[in-house]
């Protein structure tokens, strides 16, 4: 990781009275997967409209390989790869068809379409209509989308929902693939151990303003308490649970407490969620 | 901008945009308007002029005549029963010629012919049965002959039969129907699905995206206009200038479309919008229609400046002295579309993606 691939300053935007961005500032370095995470109405698909040069900002300043995206939104657009949050292919055509008009809209020599078909698990669909594919399939010809330009940086916008474990998994191991490849990729995402699993950092925005930014691991560090959970029979026989904060003064007289008057069925460590982190800054959840 | 690029969306609108109900109906409706005109109140298989001549004498006009094969001639024994064939409309036009016709011509005298025209026979009809007559006149006498043609009207008082009433409608409807609803219907349903947000955030520009959709609209509507003048016999003279006239009134009806769909957000809205606009379209169209209307009405309507240049040239055989006042103004309604066009789709971005 060395030079920024998006640097933004203090930027704005609002629709009409609404502000969706309020002055916010980050940087993702070449070569990083940041997660971007927030609530819906939280400012992230604005944000990613700004960064890709779909809307301007009313105020402060976005560089996309060092382009400067509302000038240059055209250089900038030829050498990054979306996948947008709502589906938007051609229903009409086929999924080779929608990768090859893509792929020829970007001027890709020598498009292998089949491979990237194999890669998000579509090779058997190729030649369906996307009519015809599953909401699944859809999206991961979305993400396929992305992908024909081999682009130096990737805008992820909620890739894996809707999709099954497996498929999720697969399109995790593409992002992961592609970060191998060199790209940058900027992810959203409502998958929380998602984030957690393939985020280098990870930025938290609430109501337009970014509240925390950070490696996952930093976070947790920052905010997060780890806790022991217990399961312990009573005298009745009934089942309850017990925890025990790690990490403080008491923690090992309340431990050897737990041991000597409880009768504990299962004991294990728990690290904090992003979402609990995300809960214990901003007091809401990132579902809401 | 690149070429290439409006190559490849046009390419994907006419791949993939040609199987939306909009574009069949676009191109579906006037040629089934052209059926139902012609299947009332004319033929698809309406051949030749049909001229009646009633000869005092014995011309070598009507021997000329009767080997022309682009009339269909029938001579009569009587003036009377020419002029009940041309009252009943067997006949389109009925001329009668005195005994010493063709040495007046020839001698280059003065003369007066009678010419009986059928009220309800197609101007196209009565325009080449003329020449025709007049071209073997001038063949004979070998010079251009000073004789003076009295019309005398016969049968339905207006004088202009219903198919030829409803052309001016049914051009209106093939040049604007696809010109104007195709390239509409088809930004507003890419607005709709999303998918123009997908192509503007690759290297194709939004300058790009509009010309192909446009260029849809142009092509489509030229193709009908173009079809639907054939299927009505009225694709046979100036071609030049008619087809300036159908380029020109193409780009009318797709800068509207797509002007329209730049502030339309669903198919719904559009459908509705056109629907509206329909009067303002077609106005100049029933103005044609019915001549109980005054006809500077029709003048009001931008789209006039297209339909009657096309009915001047295609039935009363007009050409680019008759019809050029009309071109410089339709051209000037063009270049403020134009314009307006371009501010209004730069400004779609913003709302849409």
């Amino acid at each position: 990781m060395s030079a920024d691939a998006i640097r933004v300053d203090n930027i704005r935007f609002s629709y009409g009275e609404i502000t969706a961005v309020n002055g916010i500032s980050f940087h993702v370095e070449e070569g990083e997967i940041f997660g971007f995470l927030g609530p819906n109405g939280a400012g992230k698909s604005t944000t990613i409209k700004m960064l890709t040069g779909q809307l301007s900002p009313k105020d402060g300043e976005i560089t996309v390989l060092g382009l400067d995206v509302t000038r240059e939104s055209g250089a900038v657009q030829s050498q990054i790869g979306i996948c947008f949050e709502r589906t938007n292919l051609y229903e009409q055509m086929s999924a080779i068809e929608n990768l090859k008009f893509f792929a020829s809209l970007y001027g890709v020599k020598g498009f292998d379409v089949d491979r990237l078909l194999a890669r998000v698990g579509l090779k058997d669909r190729g030649s369906d209509r996307v009519s015809s594919l599953s909401k699944g399939m859809k999206q991961r010809l979305m993400v396929a989308r992305a992908l024909v330009n081999e682009s130096k940086i990737l805008f992820l916008d909620e890739p894996t929902e809707g999709l099954d474990p497996t498929s999720a998994n697969n399109i995790r191991n593409v992002i992961l693939e592609e970060r191998e490849r060199g790209a940058t990729v900027f992810l959203t995402t409502h998958d929380m151990l998602e984030a957690d699993k393939l985020s280098d950092r990870v930025a938290f925005i609430n109501e337009g303003e970014i509240v925390a930014l950070d490696t996952p691991h930093n976070l947790k560090q920052r905010y997060g308490k780890r806790i022991m959970k217990a399961q312990v029979k009573t005298d009745s026989g009934e089942l309850e649970d017990r925890e025990i904060v790690m990490d403080d003064t008491s923690t090992a007289k309340d431990m050897h407490e737990l041991f000597s008057n409880e009768s504990v069925v299962t004991i294990h460590s728990e690290e904090a969620s992003l979402e609990d982190i995300f809960i214990q800054i901003t007091g809401r959840g990132l579902t809401g | 901008m690149s070429v290439k690029r409006i190559g490849i969306l046009l390419r994907k609108e006419f791949g993939h945009g040609t199987n939306s109900y909009f574009f069949i109906f676009a191109v579906a409706a006037p040629l089934i308007f052209t059926v139902f005109v012609n299947l009332i109140f004319g033929s698809f298989l309406e051949g030749k002029a049909k001229l009646g001549i009633f000869d005092h004498g014995s011309s070598r006009v009507v021997a000329s005549l009767r080997e022309m094969k682009s009339i269909d001639l029938e001579e009569f024994a009587s003036e009377e029963e020419l002029r009940g064939s041309v009252e009943r409309g067997t006949r389109d036009v009925g001329i009668i010629l005195q005994n010493d016709f063709d040495s007046k011509i020839a001698n280059g005298e003065p003369t007066t012919v009678t010419a009986y025209i059928w009220g309800e026979s197609l101007m196209k009809n009565r325009a080449i049965a003329a020449s025709a007559f007049m071209h073997q006149i001038r063949t004979i006498s070998g010079k251009e002959p000073p004789i003076d043609i009295t019309p005398v009207s016969l049968g339905e008082k207006e004088g202009v039969p219903w198919k030829d009433r409803f052309l001016p409608m049914i051009v209106l409807m093939a040049i604007f129907i696809s010109g104007f609803v195709v390239p509409a219907t088809s930004l507003v349903d890419e607005k709709e699905k999303g998918t123009i947000g997908a192509v503007l955030t690759t290297p194709a520009t939004q300058a790009e995206f509009f010309i192909a959709k446009g260029l849809m609209g142009i092509i489509v509507s030229i193709s009908m206009g173009m079809l639907t003048l054939i299927l009505n016999h009225a694709f046979n003279t100036r071609l030049g200038l008619l087809m300036l006239l159908l380029f020109l009134g193409a780009i009318m009806a797709s800068c509207g479309g797509l002007m329209l769909a730049a502030y339309m957000k669903s198919m719904a809205s559009i459908y509705s919008t056109i629907k509206g606009l329909g009067i303002i379209l077609y106005g100049p169209g029933i103005v044609a229609i019915f001549p109980q209307i005054p006809q500077w009405v029709g003048k009001l309507f931008p789209t006039y400046y297209v339909m009657n240049p096309i009915f001047e040239i295609a039935r009363k055989g007009g050409s680019w002295s008759t019809i050029n006042r009309d071109i410089y103004v339709l051209i000037g309604i063009l270049a403020v579309l134009i314009a307006l066009a371009g501010v209004i789709t730069s400004k779609t971005r913003q709302y849409e993606t």
